[in-house]
Order: structure tokens, then C-alpha cells, then sequence
């Protein structure tokens, strides 16, 4: 029992993983494949007051119409959710997944469920379209069929894991629920927002660079987050390197490893469940040799901002930039 | 019958050469002579001199040494009641885990790092100490449920009790990761065990239980001799077996909870490992136990050094290595036997 139980485990945990790497290779194709439709698209709503009926193809290829602007939204995905109250839609949503938590209207909206979605609490909330994710494809596919079986409109948004991608994922978005003047609009103040973190911290000599260590998960396994990850992405608008860059995706680093990388500063992101995040750190053995630690550089950033593909990647930047470089923030 | 003297000097020489290895290899390269001298300052105060660099005192002491010793502790102690379990049980398949203990102290675990509780004056010890305490509260239910329904306690009341519990407790577990959300990292983490990043106060927890549960055991070898003729043949030999019975599975089960308890669930190192050890030195519980001890803690330690070292900084858990290493070289073991009775 106990080892059908660990094999379980670790077949999950390999799918996790493996689901992530896929993500990072799917990716490559989603963007232009998006991108053509988001063209095809555009041609219908100019110089039309009614886009609708629409009909787009989403990141797994499947066309999806819409007979007219959907009234009722269920949103598989924070992100999603994220994205579509950024679009100023949010009254829309009248479903989300237990994973919710931002804006704080979702705790008022029904809850469809997390990993595993109810199906029939989605049809009996009679939503006009389901705005579901690319990485739930490979764990939810029974239960998409389901819905689409329903004659439910679902439309899968393309998992981003960098920052351009998420901007078309604002685009798809805006365009699936009727906003895409203001996702255009979202997409410029984000990136103007990014342009100005960029130009502050362009400040910094290359000397004064801080090496940067994430900590996605406490001790005693302490994972960390390296190239084509938001982390990563973000560290290097804000003109600061990752300690773990030579890793790929998110990997658990060897604690010898990490002191060895000597970083100078650590950031966690798991203080939403861990009572004392830079205790946790600090108290380690072994790591008051580590510079982050001797000079008391350590921070929590919510874990949320850093992760989700939605508008408030800007807000985790800011936050990683005023930790690593608060100096040149002081200064404003 | 090969001479004892070899035996124990085979395999001492490969618990000393894993050790060795374990320590001076790792995702950081630090020259023997510098890790004697890190050792030499930090355990007999010796002056170390400058030219040490003190990331590498934090390395070696503060972490690898820790983790090898803790390696070779719960290899130690999943070995040697593994060994106990199948004399007693007479049955091949049992492991330290069979009377439910490691699921038991795995619910202690798991619902620490689900309820996120910390107990005050514990504080990150919060873990380890419920994980015994759920362990021993398994041991004695499992024990008052098999004396229930038979009064002599045979083998297969024994097993059946065992499987009760792991399922029920398995399934409380399942629950709990069913049920968690953010946590669900930590959980599986612990579950697929792991020796890393726990310290010398780890060491210090398990090391009395090993040594309790471990002289227990070996104060019990010709009983576990005799009982492995029948119960009967052993009563008719003057064997307390009832009294003896219940002391080596709870002896047996300390070292398991314990183990568990700060290492998580690590598979396969209680089951092979004594296998492995009778089929080289012969089924002699005298010297099957002390060489289990030996045996295991020199395996744990090598298939710690494996799982941090082959995809190096990164790190795998070290229970799949366990299986990964051991399933082959016991597999080998059974068919070179095979041939030998062959012939």
C-alpha cells in the first residue's frame, strides 16, 4: 500500500514536472498561432460596432463561436480571472477555480473547483463561455469534452510563461469577452510599467549587479527558479541575475549548491503558507555564510504576482526591484 | 561458513569507504585534507588556519556531515528492524513498515505540514515529534487490536493487523493530499523522503531510539533464531515467545517511527537490505543484525550520495534511488543464487 502510494506520488510529481517542461516547449507554437487568429479576428470587429457572432481559434486549436458578447464568464484559471477583472469584465464572472484569491470579489463568486473541476457546477451556472487553460488540457480533457458536449463554448487560453506570451493572452482574452480596447490599453500600461522598472534600475553599475537566489519551496526541499521561468524573466528586466540561471525550469537545488552560489540576495515566495519565511531561511545550518544572510537580504514576495500569467506581474517586478535595489526607490 | 572476522571487516570497510566518499564528494568539490582540517577545528577545536574558506566549514560541517551521518543512522535503523520483522515474521515480504508504523507517522507528519502547526519551544522540531508520537500511538493500537482478536498473536493476526492500519492510515494521508493546496510540495517532498537539509539536531533525535531500539533487538537474537523453527519449536526451547514477540515488534517499531519521523519514507532500504545481508553471510541472526546495521547505513548513505550527486546541484529523492539501486543488485543476488543451487 505504501509503495503503491509512493509510486503514486512520484508519478504525479513526474507529470508535474514533465507537464512544466511541456509547457515551456508548447509555448513556442502557441504565440503565432494566436497571433494569426488575434489578426483574423481584428479584421471582423473594424468598423463594426458588433463583432459577434465571433469565431477564434484558441491555443489547442479548436474554433470557438460566439453567437454574441458572453454575459456569463467561468474562468478555469486565476490568471484568467486575474486578466478578465483587469479588462474591467469582472462582473462577468460568475465562476471560478478554488484557486482564486485576487480580486477579493472571487470570494464572493461560486467556486467550480481546483484540479479537478465540477463539471456540473460549471453547466448548471449556464455560462455563455468557459475560459479554461492550456495546462489543464493534459490533466482535464474528459471533463472540457464534457463541458463542450454541454454545447458550453470553451476557450482555452494559451499557458504564458513569459511576459510577451501574456500579453497575448490579454489580447485573447480581451477579444473573448468583448474588451479589446481595453486589453489593448492593459497591454500598453504594462508594458510602460515594465519600461520603467527597466529604465530605474538601468541605473545600477554592472559591478553593483546583485545575484538574486528564489526560493519557491521552504527547506528541506528547497526549489528554486531558472531560465524561462517568470522569475527569471522579471530578474532580468530589473537588470539582476538569477544565482540559479544555469538551471532550466524549476529544479530543487542541492542546499551545498546554494551556499556554494553565495547569492546576495534570497527571495522567497512561500510566505503565504510558511509562518516566518526569512526565519526559515536564516535559521538554516550552514547558511550564515551564505551574503544574503550575513547581510540580512532576504525577502518575501507573494508568490501569486511572480507566477500567475496576469497584470500583476508588474506588481511582483516592482516588489523583487525594491527589495534587490530599494536604494534606487528610496530615492522617488 | 565464511569466518565472522571477514564478514564484519567486508563490511565495516564498505561503511567507512561510503562515508568517506559521501563526504568529501558533493555538488561542491572540498579536498580531503581541508575537510580533516574543517573536522579537526570543529569537533577537537584545533586552530584550522586561513586559508580555509569559511562557506566550506558551512558545507562540510554544517550540512554534508550531518547528512551523511543521519543517512547512515536511518539506514541503520530501517535495516536492522527489517531484519527483526522477517525472522519474527518468518515471512520474506516484511518490511519495517508492515505493521503500519511508517503510515502512522506519516499522518503525524503530513498533518503537521497541513495544519501548518508548530508547537511553541519546539518550533521546526514541531515535525519530527508529532511524527513519533503518531508512530507510537500507531505501534500500541496495532499491538492492543492484534492481541483483540488473537489472544496468541500468530503471524498472520500480526500481518493482517498491519495492512488494516497502513490502508486506513494510507487512505487518511490520501485525504489530507486530496484536501491540501499550497502545501502539497512539502507533503509529497516528505513523503518520498529525504535526509537532506535536517542537521545535527536531527541526528540527535533519532540516535537514541537507535540505540534503544537497536540493543533491544540484538538482545533478542537467539530468540529470533529460535522462533524462526515455529513458535512452537521455540516455546518447547524455553523461549518466552508471547513476551519476546511483543518486545521485538515494538522494539522494531521505535526504530521505524523513528526513523520515518525524521527522514520521511524512504522504501526498500528495510526490505532489501537484510535480504541482502543473509544471502551473503548467512541467515545467523547473532551476526545477521549487527551486519544489517552495517549493511544499511553504508546503503543509505551511498544512495544519498547518488541522488545529490548524478543531476548535481539538483537534487533527486533519495528513495527513488533506494529502489532505483536496490531492486537491481537484489534481483542479481536471488538469480546468482539461483545458479549456485543450480548447479
Amino acid at each position: 500500500m505504501k509503495k503503491f502510494l509512493q509510486v503514486l506520488l512520484l508519478a504525479l510529481l513526474a507529470g508535474f514536472l514533465i507537464g512544466c517542461s511541456n509547457n515551456d516547449s508548447g509555448n513556442e507554437a502557441a504565440p503565432n498561432e494566436n497571433t494569426t487568429n488575434e489578426e483574423s479576428a481584428a479584421e471582423g470587429t473594424d468598423g463594426d460596432d458588433s463583432a459577434y457572432p465571433l469565431t477564434v481559434t484558441d491555443a489547442i486549436d479548436n474554433e470557438v463561436t460566439l453567437e454574441e458578447e458572453p454575459e456569463r464568464i467561468v474562468s478555469l484559471m486565476p490568471s484568467n480571472t486575474e486578466i478578465t477583472f483587469a479588462l474591467g469584465q469582472g462582473d462577468k464572472v460568475v465562476g471560478v477555480s478554488d484557486n482564486d484569491t485576487y480580486p477579493e470579489e472571487v470570494f464572493d463568486i461560486d467556486k467550480v473547483g481546483g484540479m479537478e473541476f465540477n463539471v456540473e457546477v460549471i453547466i448548471s451556472l449556464d455560462p455563455d463561455v468557459v475560459l479554461a487553460h492550456e495546462s489543464l488540457v493534459a490533466s482535464s480533457q474528459e471533463a472540457l469534452d464534457q463541458l463542450e458536449g454541454a454545447d458550453i463554448e470553451v476557450f482555452t487560453v494559451a499557458d504564458a510563461t513569459d511576459v510577451d506570451t501574456t500579453y497575448e493572452t490579454i489580447d485573447n482574452i480581451g477579444q473573448v469577452v468583448g474588451a479589446e480596447e481595453e486589453a489593448e490599453q492593459l497591454v500598453t500600461d504594462m508594458q510602460a510599467d515594465f519600461a520603467e522598472l527597466e529604465e530605474i534600475t538601468s541605473e545600477v553599475a554592472e559591478e553593483d549587479r546583485q545575484s538574486v537566489f528564489f526560493e519557491i519551496s521552504p527547506s528541506p526541499d528547497i526549489y528554486t527558479a531558472g531560465q524561462n521561468t517568470f522569475l527569471d524573466e522579471l530578474l532580468q528586466i530589473i537588470h539582476a541575475d538569477n544565482a540559479a540561471g544555469d538551471q532550466e525550469g524549476w529544479v530543487e537545488m542541492d542546499p551545498e549548491a546554494i551556499i556554494e552560489l553565495n547569492p546576495e540576495v534570497i527571495i522567497s515566495t512561500y510566505g503565504s503558507y510558511v509562518e516566518d519565511p526569512i526565519g526559515e531561511v536564516t535559521s538554516r545550518d550552514g547558511f550564515d555564510a551564505v551574503d544574503a544572510v550575513v547581510n540580512e537580504r532576504i525577502y518575501d514576495v507573494d508568490s501569486d504576482t511572480v507566477s500567475r500569467p496576469g497584470p500583476r506581474l508588474v506588481d511582483g517586478a516592482r516588489e523583487i526591484a525594491e527589495s534587490v535595489y530599494p536604494e534606487l526607490f528610496d530615492e522617488e | 561458513m565464511k569466518s565472522n572476522l571477514l564478514k564484519y571487516t567486508l563490511s565495516l570497510a564498505f561503511l567507512i569507504s561510503t562515508m568517506l566518499i559521501a563526504i568529501s564528494v558533493g555538488s561542491v568539490s572540498v579536498p580531503i585534507p581541508e575537510i580533516v582540517k574543517i573536522i579537526g577545528s570543529e569537533v577537537f577545536h584545533l586552530p584550522i588556519g586561513n586559508d580555509v574558506d569559511p562557506k566550506s566549514i558551512s558545507i562540510v560541517y554544517d550540512i554534508r556531515l550531518p547528512r551523511v551521518i543521519l543517512a547512515g543512522l536511518v539506514g541503520a535503523s530501517l535495516a536492522i528492524a527489517g531484519a527483526a520483522f522477517q525472522g519474527l515474521l518468518r515471512n520474506p515480504l516484511a518490511d519495517p513498515y508492515i505493521l503500519g508504523v511508517s503510515s502512522g507517522a506519516s499522518v503525524g507528519a503530513v498533518s503537521t505540514l497541513f495544519f501548518n502547526i508548530s508547537i511553541p519551544f519546539l518550533g521546526m522540531y514541531t515535525l519530527p515529534f508529532l511524527s513519533i508520537l503518531s508512530a507510537l500511538a500507531t505501534i500500541m493500537t496495532v499491538l492492543f487490536f492484534a492481541k483483540k482478536i488473537d489472544k496468541t498473536m500468530r503471524v498472520e493476526s500480526i500481518i493482517l493487523t498491519g495492512i488494516i492500519f497502513s490502508s486506513f492510515l494510507g487512505s487518511i494521508i490520501s485525504l489530507i493530499i486530496a484536501l491540501t493546496g499550497e502545501e502539497l510540495q512539502q507533503i509529497i517532498g516528505w513523503l518520498l523522503g529525504s535526509v537532506s537539509m535536517r542537521g545535527w539536531k536531527y541526528v540527535g533525535i533519532i540516535l537514541p531510539f537507535l540505540i534503544i531500539g537497536g540493543l533491544l533487538l540484538l538482545m533478542n537474537t537467539r530468540e529470533l533464531n529460535a522462533m524462526s523453527f515455529g513458535e512452537d519449536r521455540a516455546q518447547h526451547l524455553g523461549v518466552d515467545v508471547e513476551k519476546r514477540k511483543m518486545l521485538i515488534l515494538a522494539a522494531g517499531s521505535i526504530l521505524t517511527g523513528a526513523a520515518v519521523a525524521v527522514s520521511g519514507t524512504i522504501g526498500f532500504v528495510g526490505l532489501v537490505i537484510p535480504h541482502l545481508t543473509r544471502k551473503l553471510w548467512g541467515p545467523d541472526h547473532i551476526h545477521l543484525l549487527p551486519l544489517s546495521i552495517i549493511t544499511g547505513a553504508g546503503f543509505l548513505i551511498l544512495t544519498d550520495l547518488l541522488s545529490r550527486t548524478i543531476i548535481s546541484p539538483q537534487v533527486l529523492p533519495v528513495g527513488v534511488i533506494t529502489a532505483l539501486v536496490g531492486a537491481p543488485v537484489f534481483a542479481m543476488i536471488l538469480l546468482k543464487q539461483k545458479k549456485a543451487k543450480g548447479r
